[in-house]
């Protein structure tokens, strides 16, 4: 059996910056599904925020991403976020993160939307990949035990506390169970429970569908941020920076539409944008009526897009066929991004459970609340990842080893590959992820998500009766497949359950039956817990320190 | 439209060696690799087993070959790929396989570590500063994505597993040039140990690499340039090779007559310039040209230079031979010793200039090298030494094909029967002249039939300064090159490269001695052209 003080599922930015923090100190190991080179954070392009200029103020970031989360996101872990920002950065630039600079040799911002000021810190439209790879070098230098490719399945529970995981090494194709005094999730997001989205086939919400079936309850899961500007017909990510650098956003009509929505036009938050979008479409101005707008970039100049824009040039070129120096990009609304996730206090801590951590985009902190603001989750990922790798080497020195219950690690992937029955994994995810997007999508209502639940809970039916022909132990993907699956139908139902009981409109979240915000009954965190086979419902205050809730104006 | 993809499969709990499947599926236009193999899996087999993630080029995880090239599958399109009729997709070479199309990417990753790839110093905030000109250069090799596709298509690793390889060299240089870092002669001297100048400088890696990372010149010579500015680099071989220049001119010394001094009752003056003088044809010249030889064919391969200059005559075209040609350079931009190389170049350009100046302004070349070195590095040596550039480079043979093409070149061409492979050499490739140039000449030669097979992994050793320093590493390439040829049932290579022809003759006389011999020709493109003419070589 393998043991160690803490193991961290997740090799993305949020899971290595832990690592490395309480790697100091303690034994800790590293899991990640894919390698950890190739997490999402990777996929990250415009930028991360954080206050450098001195005309910018802190105060300003932390209102902006107040506002930005329709309130809902608790300012004293956003005036955090905002505070340990430029230490963060800087420490950064001292792990080697190669970022742009302006002539005086200091790093460069730009516009983002939702900002006030130029505050996104980039590496052309790289930013994630440069800050993943120099992470990377970061956990080289420190030595951190890595398992790369092994899938945690599930969490060993014992009385209320965390004492292990079970893992399988993909490329054995072996079973494990690793104790530790402390597990922390840093999974990442769950954008392919959705048809179109930004994200990678990792991302599957595994972290937050495993925790929840462990009894852990997930916060603010309803709220999905749909970005405005995916790659039609694949998704695939434009970043906002296409707008900070001008960009605009035009209908059939040849109109720039944003103007009749929003004074900030495309650079309002992505919330405003994408329903602006969404109502463009709906009523008929998408290019030639279909699902698609286009985002105009051919008057900032080819030369200055090859130097700020190039891998959205390349993007557009490859899968488009689009040279976005001359055309226009055809762009549609594309799940990006989850607020809500795994309850953790400002050090990672997932109350009320021993030894369980999460950090990134798979916790909800919340800074985000019901509207993430571009840029401020590479910094969520930094800033909160390095805190809950501080408390978890400090939890661990005090902590002792659980002791373990009677688990059996491989029965899920004996269930799985075992089953007998007639269902195909890749039919039962394509349903879902429809039923996701026409249900659960932009405009909700109560009629489709009750429509969408049933339907969710038919397809968690299905999945029992499930059949993959690869029996196979070496590198088993089409069981991989299934166990992500089995996430993803974990967390939607959560989704649209938590998206159908919240009865108001706030950031991400439309209600068109409950079109306004409602403070009254809704400024408060949703927490869905699971019990039995359904889900029930609890809530938690929303921490208000200086900004009383206002209507958001842009 | 129906597409047709032939899959490397292996399943290591059931079978003992790959082998191929064939899936039919439906493309369309934007379709990619990845598409298909997706589609193949959800509907028609599970047990197909690749990696994937971003989908959009970042994540670098889905790395495979694809018609003998790696390549990112999610990043390259279906429909642009078909090759005689279908796609083949192949696991990265180099590497163990695992399962069909996933290999272990542990030793790849574990060239990374070698090069302890982090910042070592802990700069305070002024030291951090950098200006936009470090960033752009930094981002030269920033952009790695780590995805493997060089590793898998390195020459050199393919023989000898201690060199670094690529991706390595890549990050080494990442740092080197890092502001912020402060052990670049460290850095560059473990590059050394790791085998910088076992490259051949072929650049398949380069052609592989998704991120568009110039491995060859923005990174290995990059290095060599350090290393020489640190005069830790190049290798004592290379010194001796330099010198060799710096005393004749030419980095093999003289050893019977060169070609240029065997024609001296044609030698006179032309506006000034001393040159040898071919016009053999009545009648006025179709265009006349200069032919810049190059050490190896002027010292070593005169029938070369004969062959090539009996052929323009058979196209009625009249050559100027100048005398003062002199070594082209290349061997100190390979080496990195750029410091050493004007005197050369210049005279070189002012050459070409003073024909220009005639009304002379097309220069031909008959050694690919010298191509390349003109093509790539004279307009930027041209610009710093403040000298205009008034003539155009042409390699001979795309001379002959622009004639093939305006329907000028002489055809009169008698049947040589023979049945070879076309080497298409890489300073040829670098100098952006496609293989297709060289095998639609070659092809109209009767009775000579060509068998190409995609070109990749296929080095001769010759170049980069590797026969110098790593004489053993040279001839193991060329070796495997010609075994490669016999695999595809070919006893021969065709080629215009006189690095080739050195590389493989002497491979092959290596393995006579040893007792084992391989049977194998090599042909100069030149001399079976001017063969065809009628002709061996110039007249006296
Ligand atoms: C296309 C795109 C662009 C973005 N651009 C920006 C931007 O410009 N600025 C910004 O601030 N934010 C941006 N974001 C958001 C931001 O990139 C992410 O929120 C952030 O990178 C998440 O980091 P993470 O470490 O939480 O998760 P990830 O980087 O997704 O890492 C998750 C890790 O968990 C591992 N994992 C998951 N499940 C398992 C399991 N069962 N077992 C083992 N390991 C597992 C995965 O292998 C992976 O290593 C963008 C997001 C996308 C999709
Ligand atoms: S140029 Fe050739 S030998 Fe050199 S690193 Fe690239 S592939 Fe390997
Ligand atoms: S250098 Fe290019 S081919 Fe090699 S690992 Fe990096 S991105 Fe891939
Ligand atoms: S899937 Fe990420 S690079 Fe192809």
């Amino acid at each position: 059996m393998l043991v160690h003080d803490a193991v961290i599922i997740g090799g993305g930015l949020a899971g290595m910056r832990a690592a490395i923090e309480a790697g100091k100190e303690a034994d800790v190991a590293l899991l990640s599904k894919v390698h950890p080179l190739r997490a999402h954070s990777n996929a990250a392009q415009g930028g991360i925020a954080c206050v450098l200029e001195k005309d910018d103020l802190l105060e300003s970031h932390i209102y902006d991403t107040v506002k930005g989360s329709d309130f809902l996101g608790d300012q004293d872990a956003i005036e955090i976020l905002c505070s340990e920002a430029p230490e963060n950065i800087q420490e950064l630039d001292r792990m080697g993160v190669i970022f742009s600079r302006m002539d005086d040799g200091s790093i460069a911002q730009r516009e983002f939307g939702g900002h006030s000021f130029p505050r996104a810190c980039y590496a052309a439209d790289r930013t994630g990949h440069a800050i993943l790879h120099a992470m990377y070098e970061q956990l080289l230098k420190n030595r951190i035990t890595v398992y790369p490719e092994w899938y945690v399945l599930s969490l060993i529970m014992n009385d209320g506390a965390c004492c292990g995981i079970t893992a399988h090494d993909i490329g054995k194709g072996e079973t494990h169970i690793i104790r530790a005094k402390a597990v922390m999730f840093a999974t990442g997001g769950y954008g392919t429970a959705y048809e179109t989205t930004t994200n990678a086939f990792a991302n599957t919400g595994d972290g937050c569908g495993i925790a929840s079936r462990a009894g852990v309850p997930l916060m603010d899961m309803e709220f999905v941020q749909f970005h405005p500007t995916g790659l039609y017909p694949r998704g695939l990510l434009i970043t906002e920076g296409a707008r900070g650098e001008g960009g605009i956003l035009i209908n059939d009509k040849g109109e720039r539409f944003m103007k009749r929505y929003a004074n900030a036009m495309e650079l309002a938050p992505r919330d405003v944008v994408v329903r602006a979008m969404q109502k463009e479409m709906d009523e008929g101005r998408g290019i030639g009526g279909a699902n698609y707008l286009y985002l105009d970039l051919t008057h900032i100049g080819r030369e200055k897009i090859m130097e700020r824009l190039p891998q959205i040039h390349e993007i557009a070129l490859n899968f488009a066929g689009v040279d976005c120096a001359e055309e226009p990009i055809p762009v549609t609304p594309s799940v990006h991004y989850s607020m809500g996730g795994i309850p953790v206090n400002h050090s990672g801590e997932v109350e009320g459970i021993k030894g369980l951590f999460a950090a990134g985009e798979c916790s909800c902190v919340s800074v985000h609340g019901a509207n993430r603001l571009g840029c401020n989750s590479l910094l969520e990922a930094v800033v909160f990842g390095r805190r809950a790798g501080r408390e978890l080497s400090r939890y661990v020195r005090k902590a002792k080893l659980g002791s373990l219950p009677e688990t059996d690690g491989s029965k899920e992937i004996e269930n799985i590959l075992d089953s007998d029955g007639n269902e195909k994994v890749p039919d039962l995810r394509e349903t879902l992820r429809k039923v996701m997007m026409e249900k659960c999508g932009i405009f909700r209502d109560r009629k489709g998500l009750q429509e969408g639940l049933k339907a969710v809970k038919e397809l968690q039916k299905r999945f029992e009766n499930i059949y993959i022909s690869d029996k196979g132990r070496v590198f088993n993907t089409a069981f991989i497949e299934a166990a992500e699956l089995h996430n993803l139908l974990t967390i939607s139902e959560i989704i649209v359950h938590s998206a159908l009981v919240r009865e108001e409109s706030r950031g991400s979240h439309t209600r068109t039956d409950y079109p306004e915000r409602d403070d009254a009954r809704w400024l408060k965190h949703t927490l869905a817990h699971r019990t039995g086979d359904g889900l029930s419902f609890s809530y938690r205050p929303v921490t208000i320190t200086r900004f009383h809730p206002e209507k958001r104006k842009y | 439209m129906k597409i047709e993809l032939r899959i490397s499969r292996f399943d290591p709990e059931k079978d003992r060696a790959p082998y191929y499947r064939t899936y039919t599926i439906d493309a369309e236009k934007h379709t990619t690799v990845l598409d298909a193999l997706i589609h193949i899996k959800d509907c028609e087999d599970d047990t197909l087993t690749f990696r994937r993630s971003c989908r959009s080029g970042i994540c670098g995880s889905c790395a495979v070959r694809v018609n003998h090239r790696a390549c990112l599958a999610c990043k390259t399109r279906a429909m642009d790929s078909i090759y005689e009729g279908c796609i083949l997709v192949e696991p990265l070479k180099n590497l163990r396989i695992i399962r069909d199309l996933v290999v272990d990417l542990d030793p790849f990753f574990r060239t990374i570590e070698q090069v302890s790839p982090w910042i070592t110093r802990d700069c305070t905030a002024a030291e951090r500063r950098m200006y936009p000109a470090d960033v752009r250069e930094l981002n030269k090799t920033g952009d790695c994505i780590m995805c493997g596709a060089c590793y898998s298509d390195c020459n050199v690793l393919d023989v000898d597993r201690k060199f670094l390889g690529p991706a390595g060299l890549v990050k080494c240089y990442r740092f080197v040039e890092d502001p912020r870092d402060n052990l670049a002669s460290e850095r560059i001297k473990q590059a050394i140990e790791l085998g910088i100048f076992k490259c051949p400088v072929d650049q398949e890696c380069e052609l592989a690499c998704p991120a568009h990372i110039g491995i060859r010149r923005d990174v290995i010579e990059s290095l060599r340039h350090h290393g020489a500015k640190y005069g830790i680099a190049p290798m004592p071989a290379h010194r001796r090779l330099i010198q060799s220049v710096l005393d004749t001119g030419g980095v093999v010394p003289v050893k019977t007559e060169p070609a240029i001094e065997r024609h001296q009752h044609r030698e006179r003056s032309f506006n000034g310039i001393t040159e040898v003088y071919f016009k053999d044809f009545d009648g006025e010249p179709e265009n006349d040209i200069v032919l810049f030889l190059g050490c190896i064919i002027n010292r070593r391969q005169q029938e070369s230079a004969d062959a090539i200059i009996n052929i323009l005559q058979h196209n009625r075209i009249a050559v100027h031979l100048p005398k003062r040609q002199t070594c082209c350079g290349s061997p100190f931009m390979r080496s990195g010793m750029y410091e050493n190389m004007r005197p050369f170049v210049s005279q070189n350009i002012d050459i070409f200039n003073s024909y220009a100046e005639h009304g002379v302004r097309c220069i031909l070349t008959s050694c690919s090298g010298c191509n390349s070195t003109f093509r790539h590095d004279y307009p930027g040596l041209a610009v710093d030494y403040g000298l205009a550039v008034n003539y155009r480079i042409f390699d001979t043979g795309e001379y002959m094909y622009h004639l093939l093409r305006s329907g000028k070149l002489n055809e009169d061409f008698r049947e040589i029967r023979m049945s070879t492979m076309y080497h298409y050499p890489c300073h040829i490739r670098a100098s952006g002249l496609e293989e297709g140039i060289y095998v639609d000449l070659i092809e109209r030669i009767p009775g000579l039939v060509l068998k190409q097979v995609p070109s990749s992994g296929l080095c001769c050793g010759g170049g980069g300064g590797v026969r110098a320093a790593y004489p053993e590493l040279a001839d193991k390439l060329a070796i495997r090159r010609m075994n490669i040829a016999q695999e595809e049932g070919v006893d021969s290579l065709f080629t215009n490269c006189p690095f080739c022809i050195l590389s493989f003759e002497r491979g092959i006389k290596l393995r006579e001695d040893a007792g084992e011999a391989l049977h194998f020709k090599i042909y100069d493109f030149y001399r079976v052209f001017s063969e065809a003419y009628g002709g061996t070589g110039a007249g006296p």
